[in-house]
């Protein structure tokens, strides 16, 4: 990415967001995102694009997580199962969390007792394996974003250089997919939510 | 028993389709299952413009071409007991032609409900029901499923749908693939993530739904491994690979066996580079998975697939030009059909060069194949030798 976007102007357009903001006080942490155009790339013909990036720092502080585990002698199919006696009351926990971790274990049982609630809101958890530590999975759960074209890659409360950070593994990723690279970027810019986009490329 | 390994380091090209006027990606490809005395074996491929093109096995020259315009196809099936090629149309519907006739109207329509626009689709292995995936249109992605079966008495009419799924996908749905031996088994893939398995037999969906394993990214392709083909492996659109093992949904076991979020950057491939994933190998008789995947210059790597990861096994090339997007493996004669972004279908076959080439551009790429396997033939020989 260096020979592309060079880490001066990297940290000069970072510099811009955060000022931008510095100056104009909102009620809501803006979120700042990175916005990448495609040229010579045909959705019909050519590979999707899409996927999941994880970034360093935690990208939305209030992002909550709810972990599920398991307790030796708690009998998680019967739980679960009373939860999906009311659809309501799935749809209620799908809507106060932004994400879900659950145990291998329970996970199995998830689809099974719980019904496809948690599918259908987008929310089905993803792994937490016993020797993994759930502090990191949870920050990692913050910190991993769907790609799309407009990908949020941190906010106005963040350092430069973890926006920067941040910003080059997200470009690196996005880069990596369409396979002539570079070459079918137009344009790459980040912005927050707010401001006008400061181009990078 | 030779390796897959050894039989796809000894893969050569045995024929290449003849130009079209029409350059296109080749998108997917399909061998007719059904074998008959005299007739020539068909060749399904789904092309970049919409169309499905059909060609001679041996020669792979084009017999005749259907179109889902102004539709886009997606997806290309033969049927399992007859030569009918399926495909899955943006417009609504899941349409069927008869491979062997030149006849531009599908031999049979199945249609969805207003506003689908199916991207995926899969027929079970006794040609009973057929399951079509839609992109998410409002807030739903669906998977609809159709009788399939033809008599001749409903022969050109549109089938109307059994039913459908609508609440186990959050976004479109990329893959629907049945299992290769139990007709209610199914799997879908989808841009959310999710890669649900489904008992089609049980009523409702959601009792039918099975399990739900998460690859945490988008989908782009699924199939199906293991003795018994209990396990499932799947691939991301941003190069990931997801393996799982169903037979221990009710031990303590995990269900994960391999959890790679990006192969490029761990499969060790020494010189050479791993651009992307095609698709998934399951050799039966050997119980080994392999994954198939290439470089955006159009060499093909196959990978063997276990719990602690993938590894690069050979490669071929001197084939095609640019990104290869689909592979079809033949069991019987292990011969390996290849498509690309170049516009080329590729035939290889195992063995000793035995024909010359007529047409000039194919000398070429024979004598740097000839070449590579040259420095291979005189192992394989002493191999022959020995048994």
């Amino acid at each position: 990415m260096s020979s592309k976007v060079s880490r001066d102007t990297l940290y000069e357009a970072v510099w811009e967001v955060l000022r931008g903001n510095q100056h104009k006080h909102r009620k809501f942490l803006e979120t700042v995102e990175s916005q990448i155009s495609l040229k010579n790339y045909d959705p019909q013909k050519d590979k999707r694009f899409s996927g999941t990036i994880r970034l360093k720092s935690t990208a939305r502080p209030k992002f909550s997580v709810c972990v599920l585990e398991d307790q030796q002698h708690c009998d998680e199919a019967k739980a679960l199962k009373k939860l999906n006696e009311n659809k309501k009351l799935v749809k209620k926990l799908a809507k106060k969390y932004d994400a879900f971790l659950a145990s291998g274990s329970l996970i199995k049982q998830i689809s099974r007792n719980l019904g496809p609630g948690l599918n259908k809101a987008g929310k089905f958890p993803s792994l937490l394996t016993h020797n993994e530590n759930t502090v990191a999975k949870v920050d990692e759960a913050k910190s991993t974003k769907v790609l799309c074209l407009a990908v949020a890659v941190g906010h106005v409360k963040m350092t430069d250089d973890e926006l920067v950070y941040d910003i080059h593994l997200a470009v690196t990723l996005l880069v990596s997919l369409p396979k002539k690279n570079w070459w079918n970027v137009r344009a790459l810019c980040i912005k927050s939510t707010m401001a006008k986009p400061q181009c990078l490329y | 028993m030779e390796k897959i390994e050894e039989q796809f380091a000894n893969l050569h090209i045995v024929k290449c389709s003849l130009g079209t006027k029409e350059p296109t990606y080749l998108l997917g490809i399909d061998t007719s299952k059904t074998v008959q005395a005299g007739k020539e074996n068909l060749v399904a491929v789904l092309c970049s413009n919409g169309s499905i093109r059909i060609y001679g096995k041996e020669r792979l020259n084009v017999l005749r071409e259907f179109s889902g315009y102004p539709g886009l196809l997606n997806g290309v099936r033969f049927a399992n007991s007859c030569d009918s090629v399926y495909s899955a149309c943006t417009d609504g519907t899941v349409k069927c032609w008869d491979a062997r006739v030149a006849r531009e109207k599908p031999v049979q329509l199945f249609k969805g409900y207003p506003s689908n626009i199916f991207i995926s689709f899969d027929i079970n292995c006794n040609d009973h029901i057929i399951c079509a995936g839609t992109e998410k249109v409002d807030d739903d992605a669906l998977l609809v499923f159709w009788d399939a079966r033809m008599n001749s008495q409903n022969l050109s009419t549109t089938k109307d749908p059994l039913g459908a799924y609508s609440e186990t996908h959050s976004d479109d749905v990329t893959q629907v693939r049945f299992h290769p031996s139990n007709p209610n088994m199914v799997v879908s893939g989808s841009s959310d993530g999710l890669v649900n398995v489904f008992d089609i037999n049980i009523d409702n969906e959601e009792d039918a739904l099975v399990t739900t394993c998460n690859s945490i990214s988008s989908v782009s392709c699924i199939g199906w491994s293991g003795k018994g083909y209990k396990q499932i492996y799947c691939m991301t659109h941003d190069e990931g690979f997801y393996w799982w093992d169903l037979n221990h949904l009710d031990t303590d076991e995990p269900v994960t066996r391999l959890n790679i979020q990006d192969v490029r950057e761990v499969v060790n491939m020494k010189e050479d580079a791993l651009d992307y994933l095609i698709g998934g190998l399951y050799h039966e008789k050997t119980d080994t998975l392999h994954v198939i995947g290439g470089t955006n210059k159009g060499r093909i790597h196959l990978m063997n697939c276990s719990m602690s990861g993938l590894t690069h096994v050979t490669s071929l090339q001197g084939g095609h030009a640019a990104t290869v997007r689909s592979f079809c493996w033949n069991v019987q004669d292990d011969s390996l059909l290849t498509g690309g972004e170049d516009a080329q279908l590729l035939l290889w076959k195992p063995g000793a060069i035995e024909k010359t080439f007529t047409k000039k551009e194919s000398m070429k790429i024979a004598s740097s194949v000839h070449q590579r396997v040259r420095v291979h033939s005189n192992d394989s020989y002493k191999r022959r030798k020995k048994q």
